[in-house]
């Protein structure tokens, strides 16, 4: 993605901002627009932008965000219809239109150990979607063997660029490109992969790609391979053990996965319940192990079995 | 023949006031009712369907008519404009640019549903939307005893003054 792009995903994100701290962040420089990850906003302190070195404050913003400079926020991301929102917003974030996805953090009301809502809001970030063309390309061709795609599933920390690369593969994978052209069903539960607006998915996820959007992912998962057909089934960050159930019976169906989750690497999957399960069923046969140095990041590809 | 037509012209007015002001009396239970009536629709989509508000704005502007519907249009119109002025700031300009005519008790409660909208969650905001339903349905009863009794004497107080006017005159 050039500059001129990556600034303007970069000002779509900030035009969720209300008119007083959205005056000064349309007012950084090109550079650092196009290299900004994230709007942090936390009550009582200034709003930064977090770069691939750090947080920085945005140059204008002294005055602390307040209260009711987070509601505001909200209020424009949701449309004025927080209620739509309820569902994601109690797993701490939702995405908006652009694909987009504000993190909140607030005061949860609990009832019945189930996070029913959350208010007073303390902190946001807001963080930018972007494509990356050409970040599947050092990877693709590692997933394939004897000619099939193999199931794969991708590891790394929050931040370091696992929903890029998969929407990225998926879009490679759909399209021929660097390989056999397939068909994809994309699980997008929370629209970070596509982000369909209309219908219209605001991404570039292919010309073969089927996407299922907001809906819980073991669902879209099984409603994907019964009623589409799917040569490849997508979901990002699989962090429940229905989504893995899901998992295992697509991947009895003769369907390659293709998957993100959370962790530092294989080591750290296989202390997890969760995903020590997953390993051990051998759903997955490679394993793509991200880690971020600065601006650039480094794409590690292993064979699981 | 010209004074006849002259005095009855004279007399005509007062007594058209009476029966203006007992219409206008008239009209408020219906206008509040038909408002209560589309806040408690707007909270059945907002509990049950999760219909983001525009389109309960656009909805309920194209379903209803007089001053309820040219609020709801003007709700419908002014959400492009969030990024510049809040949901709450769009709602009370909404109910001040539309002839409701709301005694001061509903008119506060319909303003304190600004601050709801666009910032709560389905639950309380439905919970708002039927509290500020409520005070309408309160107030539209209020509005019918008020028409009863004030509505005949506007009607009566404006035809004797014509009258007394005419006889004045004569």
């Amino acid at each position: 993605m050039d500059e001129r792009s990556a600034a303007a995903r970069y000002l779509e994100a900030a035009a969720l901002l209300p008119p007083r701290l959205r005056g000064p962040a349309e007012h950084l420089s090109p550079g650092d627009m196009a290299r900004a990850e994230e709007l942090r906003l936390r009550a009582g302190r200034p709003m930064t932008a977090a770069y691939p070195e750090g947080e920085r404050p945005v140059p204008g913003t002294e005055e602390a965000v307040t209260a009711e400079d987070l509601e505001r926020v909200l209020e424009i991301a949701t449309r004025a219809s927080l209620h739509t929102a309820q569902a994601q917003l109690v797993q701490g974030f939702f995405t908006v239109a652009g694909g987009h996805r504000v993190g909140v953090c607030g005061t949860a009301a609990v009832e019945g150990g189930q996070v029913r809502s959350l208010r007073q809001f303390s902190s946001l970030a807001i963080r930018v979607a972007r494509s990356v063309p050409g970040a599947a390309a050092s990877v693709l061709d590692k997933l394939w063997e004897n000619g099939a795609l193999r199931s794969t599933l991708l590891v790394s920390p929050p931040g370091a660029g696992k929903t890029t690369l998969l929407r990225e593969l998926i879009r490679c994978i759909s399209g021929g490109e660097g390989c056999p052209a397939l068909r994809v069903g994309v699980a997008d539960e929370r629209g970070e992969l596509a982000a369909l607006r209309g219908g219209l998915s605001q991404f570039d996820v292919g010309p073969r790609t089927d996407v299922m959007d907001g809906c819980p992912k073991e669902k879209a998962l099984l409603m994907l391979l019964r009623a589409m057909n799917p040569q490849v089934l997508a979901a990002d960050e699989i962090t429940d053990p229905a989504d893995c159930a899901a998992l295992s019976l697509a991947a009895n169906c003769g369907v390659a996965l293709l998957c993100s989750a959370h962790g530092a690497g294989l080591e750290d999957l296989e202390r997890r319940p969760l995903y020590r399960d997953l390993l051990e069923r051998k759903i997955f046969r490679r394993l793509v192990v991200i880690r971020r140095t600065g601006e650039s990041r480094i794409y590690r590809v292993s064979r699981l079995w | 023949m010209v004074r006849i037509l002259g005095l009855i012209l004279l007399a005509a007015g007062p007594a058209w006031l009476g029966f203006h002001a007992a219409a206008r009396l008239a009209r408020r239970p219906s206008v509040l009712r038909d408002l209560a009536g589309a806040l408690e629709e707007m909270g059945r989509e907002v509990s049950f369907r999760l219909t983001p508000l525009p389109e309960i704005f656009a909805r309920l502007a194209a379903e209803r008519d007089g001053p309820v519907e040219s609020v709801f249009a003007a709700c419908a119109g002014g959400v492009d404009g969030l990024e510049e002025r809040s949901m709450g700031e769009i709602w009370r300009s909404a109910l001040r640019q539309a002839d409701l005519d709301l005694d001061a008790r509903s008119g506060r409660a319909m303003e304190e549903l600004g601050s709801a909208l666009g910032r709560c969650g389905g639950a309380d905001l439905a919970a708002a939307l039927d509290q500020a339903a409520a005070e309408l349905r309160a107030a539209a009863g209020a509005a019918d005893r008020e028409t009863e009794q004030k509505g005949r004497m506007d009607r009566v107080l404006g035809l004797t003054a014509g009258a007394a006017l005419f006889i004045l005159l004569w």
